[in-house]
């Protein structure tokens, strides 16, 4: 039996009662699914002009608080966004591609020589998405403090590497070069780190007035700290995006620049700085031409970095690293006698991560959909591991995805890595939560403090038995939101805590000892619409539901929207980015479209500045 | 590690600095007379999830003989720290059992055992609570109540007091911070802490016990201030430059956009003091090993898990004794249980909500681990520290070591959260000595779901306790306090959650900001 039972009889009445409306009206603390407006709706305020006629002036669908649509009023600005930091990851690919970019083959010996210091550099965490986290701590200081003077001193380490960086003149027996020298090396990597041309005063100031007077400019003193004072300015640590003047009729409102333009999409599809052919748009002034602009986008998006930083984001969108490592309770005899022959190695758990990474990798292709994300039939396991786990042959990149046995999963909510977990029982209720928040969008609120007395749990019962008593209590604050949730996760009951196909669930003791079979149950109603009241067999036919509904693509929206601009969506002034993302996954069944849209929406080169 | 005293312990405290603040003198006279020469050190320790029966975590009655009335009708019990030795093991409880090596009856003097301090009011799936940030906690109860602020913990409160650390210091790092992040960890404080303003945020905790180590001992070298810092300088400048508009378009910032660039000068200008610190430590030997990455909750390795926080141990030590740090928290996620049937998520569902289950399998799992946390982590820092500082007193003498746990005696209630500390911080407080608290003829806590629920019993304040905390290191209430509230934290009872009210008096609630009674000035 696992609960949370709290001082039920310390309550007041007054309090007892709020517990029982809350009970009988479904859902005390899930505003999305009771029509009560969440938070971030009251952040947006946005919910259409409401009058209904379906314009497109502003009317938008909404399933309880949680949006179906967007409102897109071209007319409004999008929301401010205060002075951005690089993210972790985007500060250290960074590093990497400048140590690349001017020491060619030595620059591991810039890249090794940070990794201790690194470890100074705070992780970005948060709730939600890690570019979300932009809070600037004491160790960022220190860290990134450590991190430059270390790149700078292992990059002007000997002769040959201050040729690289500067050229001959850098190191030749001719003083006369030597002004000319630095503010040559300063200009040049200067770029590169700002991610634009540097103004005449920067350019004064980096070349002249950082380095000592008592040595030559190119001393070997001189070159290291003015490398780590650019990596330390701001134009370096954070977006700084200045270069226009302000729209004419709104003076918070900012056009980017060329530069401006190239970096937000090198950073938002590679987590890095732009490359040359980036930098020559921006220069030729293609990149503020929407031809140029468009064509830019596009091959940033076929490069392969592109690839492999959109993973970061489906593996945060998903709650990947949230997958329990599966092979805690190996060893004891109950859990070997329940995984048998398939008893998870460390490795495994990787194994059915990588498999998720690629089923979306498959959807995001041009052939792929976005439907494909909860529909998909195929396999994508590289390993014998969980190609046994799934009853196929592993399949091989480059080749035709493996069917899966038909009928059995249906895209991302039937995969192992969403319903494996360290226990030898499954989770209906982290299923129907992660389901619930991550593809719907429905705000479930936070657990009641106070849950009552404990009930008396069958030991003898399936796992959806025993869920069903401990949450569904007659009277218990619990129930409300858990008659939303237990179903998401009820109807993928047919699979157990590795994710293997089942029809009956077995009941072992902690000797191992076999204590009964039950059939398992994956008949459920899972209210994806609050007002749909379709009973779904299992979880593909599930799966379908949700496609069909506009949720998700509503949600998933919301969620790509966050991951790009680093903040919570505001539904009323963000309204028209978020509608054309959805509007190309749902309308278009489009994810490579949806990931795209983000970009070539107008907002994506615009900047607002919070008002004085 | 081995440690070996620089000769700059026996240089310290000459400079010392004001502490003689009327809270103190409150205190106790010993407190700001002893503080004029001592500089106190602080670490709080947290572990996951607690739940730990009374009868598990504190001593028996038998140890607290003696009593003392603290209000009408509600009187304290204490007594002598007192380990029972068998078997090469010493006991003060179940939990607060070791090898008779580490708890010595030396080492039981010098640590105190607090029962009955309460936080007044649901605090579930905290982190920032056990240093004062209630509001980092999972959801609240009642309707009724407007939701918590979020408030810097206190190591945070005098890692930025000018009281703590005094100009010319040889600080190098405010505050160590050690173990788990999840929901944002243990230590909170400003964006921008040197103004106390901003939003306040998470502190990261350190990634590697080597970086640390090498930010804190820094070789000696030859170059002079100006050379040191030029890098910050310029730094600086070029901040300055952006904002003022000597490199253009300065008009364009807004005004959030300069706030964050000041808070990010203001940690310049700490990064500036940080280089300029003089410190001799040059006898300190490198650690040779890296703790590395936090463990975390699934593991089941306890060699590594001790392993982990003792390489930590030993760089908290290090830096007390060349006083290039004075505060660290440590915050530990693990299970300190080897058994993978409890391993990872069982260990949430098995063991800490069965903890209270009547028959005490899953208690005495619970309990276990706390013990090896005790063992492994608090005495082995508590161990480390006692050795001379100077003049007989030893380093743990001036330091404070306190280590609670996520909930009191039952998982997710905040009532009786424990209090295991070592050291006096100077003589700000009294060592040697296990107090009760609790008003045990108030039976309005008490309830019958298990055998544990029954014997709540309310005692005082949990901010009574963070509040003498910070006065033990030099900090006033007149810096921290907020209007209305008494101790440290958020002050309020749950008048809609308690039936039929409130089990403690408003005469309790105000005497939060009181020295704590037994435990200050005897």
């Amino acid at each position: 039996m696992t609960f949370d039972w709290r001082r039920t009889g310390g309550l007041t009445a007054t309090s007892a009662l709020v517990l029982a409306l809350g009970a009988s009206l479904g859902a005390s603390g899930c505003t999305g699914l009771l029509g009560d407006v969440d938070d971030e709706a009251r952040a947006g305020g946005g919910q259409g002009d409401g009058d209904g006629d379906g314009d497109g002036d502003g009317d938008v669908e909404t399933d309880g608080s949680t949006p179906l649509t967007f409102a897109c009023d071209p007319a409004l600005p999008p929301s401010p966004a205060p002075l951005r930091r690089l993210s972790r990851r985007a500060y250290v690919n960074t590093l990497g591609a400048l140590a690349s970019r001017f020491l060619g083959d030595r620059a591991a010996s810039a890249t090794d020589a940070i990794q201790t210091p690194l470890l100074l550099v705070p992780q970005d965490a948060s709730d939600d998405y890690r570019n979300l986290d932009q809070a600037i701590s004491q160790d960022h200081v220190n860290g990134t403090y450590e991190v430059a003077r270390a790149f700078a001193a292992a990059a002007t380490a000997d002769a040959a590497l201050r040729e690289r960086l500067a050229g001959a003149c850098a190191t030749n027996a001719d003083a006369g070069d030597d002004a000319a020298c630095l503010a040559d090396f300063v200009a040049r990597f200067g770029e590169r780190a700002f991610r634009r041309p540097l103004s005449d005063a920067e350019r004064t100031f980096f070349s002249t007035e950082v380095p000592r007077a008592d040595l030559s400019p190119v001393a070997p003193e001189n070159l290291r700290d003015v490398m780590a004072v650019l990596l330390l300015a701001p134009q370096f640590l954070y977006h700084v995006e200045d270069g226009r003047e302000a729209d004419p009729t709104d003076p918070d409102r900012f056009a980017l620049t060329g530069f401006e333009i190239a970096s937000r999409i090198a950073y938002h599809f590679w987590a890095s700085m732009p490359d040359d052919a980036l930098l020559d748009a921006a220069r030729s002034g293609r990149l503020e031409t929407e031809e140029g602009f468009v064509a830019e986008v596009e091959r940033v998006f076929a490069d392969p970095r592109t690839t492999v930083a959109l993973d970061g984001f489906f593996s945060e969108w998903l709650r990947l690293d949230e997958v329990p490592p599966l092979d805690i309770a190996v060893g004891t005899p109950a859990y070997d006698a329940f995984a048998g022959d398939d008893s998870p190695t460390p490795e495994l758990r990787e194994h059915m991560i990588q498999e998720v990474i690629e089923l979306t990798r498959a959807a995001r292709s041009e052939s792929g959909s976005f439907d494909d994300l909860f529909l998909s039939d195929v396999s994508y396991a590289t390993t014998e591991d969980l190609a046994a786990i799934y009853g196929v042959a592993p399949w091989t990149p480059g080749t035709p995805a493996v069917n899966l046995p038909e009928g059995q999963r249906a895209g991302l909510l039937t995969r192992a890595a969403l319903l494996a977990t360290s226990l030898s029982a499954t989770r209906p209720i982290h299923k129907g939560v992660t389901i619930r928040r991550r593809v719907l969008c429905d705000d479930l609120g936070d657990p009641p403090a106070d849950m009552g007395e404990p009930p008396v749990i069958d030991p003898l019962s399936t796992t959806r038995e025993k869920t069903e008593t401990l949450t569904m209590q007659e009277g218990s604050s619990c129930a409300g939101c858990h008659t939303s949730i237990n179903a998401l996760g009820y109807a993928s009951e047919n699979f157990d805590a590795l994710g293997r196909h089942r029809t009956e669930e077995i009941l072992y003791a902690e000797d191992g000892s076999e204590l009964g079979r039950l059939p398992v149950d994956t008949e459920v109603v899972p209210y994806v619409l609050t007002d749909d009241d379709r009973t779904a067999q299992d979880a593909v036919e599930m799966s379908r539901f949700i496609v069909e509904s506009g949720k998700p693509q509503a949600c998933f929206a919301r969620h790509y929207f966050r991951y790009t601009h680093g903040r919570t969506e505001d539904f009323e002034a963000d309204g028209c980015a978020l509608e054309t993302i959805r509007t190309a996954a749902r309308d278009e069944d489009s994810l490579r479209g949806a990931l795209l849209a983000v970009a070539l929406d107008p907002s994506f080169r615009v900047r607002l500045r919070a008002a004085e | 590690m081995t440690l070996s005293r620089s000769r700059r312990q026996f240089l310290r405290g000459a400079g010392g600095f004001a502490l003689a603040l009327p809270f103190l003198e409150s205190l106790s006279p010993r407190v700001a007379h002893a503080q004029e020469a001592i500089t106190p050190r602080f670490v709080g320790m947290m572990t996951l999830h607690g739940g730990v029966w009374g009868t598990n975590m504190f001593p028996s009655d038998a140890m607290a003989p003696e009593t003392r009335q603290l209000f009408p009708g509600h009187t304290a019990r204490f007594g002598q720290l007192t380990p029972e030795v068998s078997g090469g093991q010493a006991s003060l409880s179940p939990v607060l059992t070791a090898s008779s090596s580490l708890l010595t009856p030396t080492l039981a003097s010098k640590m105190s055992v607090l029962r009955g301090l309460d936080v007044m009011f649901y605090l579930g799936h905290h982190t920032g609570g056990a240093l004062g940030n209630y509001g980092r906690n999972d959801g609240e109860f009642d309707p009724n109540m407007p939701p918590m602020e979020y408030v810097p913990t206190i190591d945070q409160v005098m890692a930025y007091s000018p009281n703590f650390y005094g100009a010319g210091s040889s600080m190098r790092v405010r505050s160590m911070h050690v173990g788990a992040d999840f929901m944002g960890g243990m230590s909170w404080g400003y964006a921008n802490p040197e103004s106390g303003s901003g939003p306040v945020q998470s502190v990261p905790v350190a990634q590697s016990s080597l970086a640390l180590f090498n930010q804190i001992f820094v070789p000696d070298d030859d170059q002079t201030p100006e050379q040191r810092t030029l890098v910050v300088d310029r730094v600086l400048e070029s901040y300055r430059r952006l904002t003022s508009g000597a490199f253009g378009h300065a008009a364009r910032l807004g005004a959030e956009d300069r706030r964050r660039i000041e808070d990010h000068m203001s940690r310049l200008h700490e990064l500036e003091q940080r280089i300029l610190a003089v410190a001799s430590c040059g006898d300190v030997p490198t650690p040779g090993e890296d703790a590395g990455p936090v463990i975390g909750g699934y593991s089941l390795d306890i060699p590594a898990m001790r392993r982990y926080y003792q390489l930590y141990n030993d760089v908290i030590v290090a830096a007390f004794i060349c006083g290039t740090s004075r505060i660290a928290t440590m915050f530990s996620g693990e299970h300190w249980s080897a058994d993978p049937a409890f391993g990872g998520e069982a260990w949430h569902q098995e063991v800490a909500h069965r903890a209270a289950e009547p028959d005490g399998a899953r208690q005495a799992v619970m309990a276990e681990a706390q013990r090896e946390f005790f063992e492994s982590v608090f005495l082995d820092l508590a161990n480390k520290l006692d050795v001379e500082e100077a003049d007989g007193r030893t380093y743990l003498d001036n330091s404070l070591i306190f280590w609670t746990q996520e909930s009191g005696a039952t998982t997710h209630d905040p009532i009786s959260m424990p209090i295991v500390a070592a050291g006096g911080a100077g003589d700000a407080f009294r060592t040697g000595l296990y107090i009760d608290y609790r008003d045990r003829d108030n039976t309005l806590l008490a309830h019958d779901y298990m055998p544990e629920y029954e014997l709540l019993r309310p005692g005082l304040s949990y901010n009574q306790w963070l509040g003498n905390v910070l006065g033990a290191m030099g900090v006033g209430p007149e810096e921290y306090a907020r209007e209305g509230f008494a101790g440290y934290g958020f002050d309020r009872v749950d008048q809609d959650s308690w039936e039929p009210g409130p089990p403690w008096s408003s005469e309790i609630v105000a005497a939060a900001s009181d020295p704590l009674p037994i435990l200050v000035g005897g």
